[in-house]
């Protein structure tokens, strides 16, 4: 029953929503550094930064995995 | 109390998922068309997209808040909830039972019951089934409109009416593809979201170290005091934690939930389904670094005075619950609050996706097509599975409009798990594994349990008998000292289970030795032994499921004496 059909993996769309969150929190991360926020963690490191970065960086990886190849299982 | 504030920036994350999954819903409508795809998700998926939706099924965010409040309560005996109460079972499920349920090619449990047994045993576990999943989904969306307006802020009806509309929208349009894609994200969003603030948090304690520095005990081991009820906060046994945790409840929950069992029906062969709970083990086992972590932290900081967690005038803690948004309200600068909150968000509607994802097969399946419209054509069947998801969504809004004036109906819902699924595993285990099980023993066994869990938690509840019964009947005779003291509610709850299944057990045995069992033809393929064994198929050693499993019980053993 192969379907003529052929759907745009899951990876894609877990990549594209990490990369579409991880440009908005390190945004928010370069923005603190130049305002320092008041949240208690912020003070003295910038959560934002990383883990925004990691975030991008995870989001292309798994927009990687999931592009659409001719044979997809 | 509200704890957090949402900046602009975090708003524009919130929304940005609800945009995301209902325009998912859109694209997936095309793919959905047929029965198959709409309520097996066409079996084509990997073992990754399995095993991730198969904890995800599990994973909501009450679980999250509500065992983060837990640890801060009970300490690390939370992660025997993640370990031993759930490991086992989820290996057993991939090695021993899925073999059945593949290959016999059903789409429901109720629909394993009628192969094995009949009709009356498959429609009895149909409906309570049925009916557990839309209870559920109705508590899942009060409690969540419940901690945002607590946390948040938010409008009681908007809160339930906006994600309950959402759920619906993306699950009538693309079914079981849905559910799971959406639990794919959550998986991924709670990662992401919330693992930070552990992260966070032992840095601020100063490092791993830190964490366990200066705690109780009490707070800090898995077995070390479980030997004496008295000594741990949960007032439970060990045999109560291995027993009536460790198996009655989580092989009940993990081997029979349809809800759970679903995500590896939609595996594209037999190997990857019996792969899916394994791998999916691995998943659950990493959960209490969120969870535990972040409840000692909070713990910590509790006793420290650095965290507003309420206290009554005894000094326990009254709004634990809160623990974890707390946490983040500390933590996180917006941006990363607005994820944290999506998260949360995420798992309460996945939550209700996976409910509403089950509900709407078992309902087209088991009763509409069994009892009501037997000729139903496949577009006719994935019209009426369309139109019950809204049904059930609706139903599911009634519920939590009911919890919410009446907050106690809640301990009665909460029960109904053990009423279920704590039978039902004696009856899968006995119909899978001794083919001499009957029909008749199978349903009055089944009926029996199922009164007997109901009638104990009764019994419990507006106490039916004295005190030292309540010791007799948890098998804790030598603490009945304690008396007028009644053990803790998670030993009664254990214990009502694990009645349960015994009455389930003895009775279905009982009654299949005096009825006359099905022929050897009739049981092909459904139990053991008249079965091809899917261990003989030639496949290299790091693809078999046996070799993965040994690997998650040595993981598991491994972490069990490392914090004993």
């Amino acid at each position: 029953m192969e379907n003529t059909k052929q759907m745009i993996p899951v990876w894609f769309w877990v990549g594209i929503m990490m990369l579409i969150y991880g440009i908005l929190v390190t945004g928010a991360g370069i923005y603190y550094l130049i305002n320092p926020p008041q949240s208690y963690a912020a003070k003295w490191t910038n959560p934002n930064l990383w883990w925004g970065i990691i975030m991008l960086v995870v989001g292309v990886i798994f927009m990687f995995l999931g592009r659409i190849k001719k044979e997809s299982n | 109390m509200e704890v957090i504030h949402l900046s602009l920036l975090d708003w524009v994350i919130i929304i940005l998922y609800f945009g995301f999954v209902i325009g998912l819903g859109w694209y997936l409508k095309k793919f959905a068309d047929t029965k198959e795809d709409f309520f097996l998700a066409g079996r084509r998926n990997s073992i990754w997209v399995c095993s991730i939706a198969f904890v995800s099924a599990n994973l909501g965010a009450l679980e999250i808040l509500g065992w983060t409040g837990g640890t801060v309560k009970y300490g690390m005996f939370v992660s025997h909830f993640y370990w031993i109460g759930a490991i086992p079972a989820m290996i057993f499920l991939g090695l021993y039972m899925m073999p059945f349920y593949y290959s016999s090619r059903i789409h429901s449990i109720p629909g394993y019951l009628l192969l094995r047994f009949d009709e009356k045993t498959r429609l009895l576990n149909a409906v309570s089934f049925a009916v557990m999943t839309v209870l559920m989904s109705g508590i899942n969306l009060y409690l969540m409109a419940l901690v945002f307006h607590t946390i948040l802020g938010w409008n009681w009806d908007l809160c339930m009416w906006v994600s309950a509309a959402a759920v619906a929208s993306y699950i009538a349009l693309g079914g079981l593809l849905s559910a799971i894609l959406t639990e794919t994200l959550q998986f991924f969003l709670i990662w992401f979201g919330l693992f930070l603030v552990s992260i966070l948090g032992i840095i601020d304690v100063g490092g791993f170290g830190g964490l366990f520095e200066g705690l109780p005990e009490r707070m800090t081991s898995l077995w070390a005091t479980a030997g004496n009820p008295g000594n741990n906060p949960m007032g439970v046994t060990w045999y109560g934690i291995a027993i009536g945790l460790g198996f009655v409840l989580s092989f009940g929950y993990w081997t029979t939930d349809f809800l759970i069992v679903q995500r590896a029906f939609t595996a594209k062969n037999l190997q990857t389904a019996r792969l899916t709970p394994i791998v999916a083990s691995f998943f659950k086992m990493a959960l209490p670094f969120i969870v535990v972590v972040a409840g000692l932290v909070a713990y910590k900081l509790t006793a420290a005075g650095n965290l507003a967690l309420e206290r009554d005038a005894a000094g326990n803690i009254t709004n634990a619950d809160s623990a974890l948004p707390l946490l983040i309200a500390r933590y996180y600068p917006s941006g990363l609050v607005g994820l944290g909150i999506t998260a949360l968000l995420a798992g309460f509607m996945a939550g209700q996706a996976g409910n509403t994802s089950a509900f709407n097969t078992v309902f087209t399946y088991d009763i509409y097509k069994a009892a009501i419209k037997k000729d139903a054509t496949d577009s006719h069947l994935v019209f009426v599975g369309r139109l019950i998801t809204i049904v059930g969504i609706l139903l599911s809004v009634v519920t939590a409009y009911v919890a919410k004036s009446f907050p106690t109906i809640m301990d009665y819902i909460q029960a109904i798990f053990s009423w279920v699924n704590a039978p039902l595993f004696a009856t899968m285990l006995l119909g899978m594994f001794w083919k001499r099980t009957t029909s008749a023993g199978a349903f009055w066994g089944l009926i029996a349990g199922m009164l007997a869990s109901f009638s104990l938690f009764l019994a419990f509840k507006f106490k039916w008998f004295s005190c030292e019964w309540y010791y007799y009947l948890t098998f804790m005779p030598s603490s009945k000292a304690l008396c007028p003291q009644v053990p803790s509610d998670m030993t009664l709850n254990l214990w009502q289970a694990a009645w349960a299944w015994i009455v389930c057990f003895i009775l279905t045995i009982v009654i299949s030795l005096f009825t006359k069992p099905k022929s050897d033809e009739e049981l092909q393929g459904l139990v053991k032994g008249l079965t091809p064994d899917p261990d003989l198929e030639k496949v290299p050693l790091y693809k078999r499921p046996l070799t993965w499993a040994v690997v998650s019980l040595a993981v598991l053993i491994f972490l069990n004496i490392y914090f004993w």
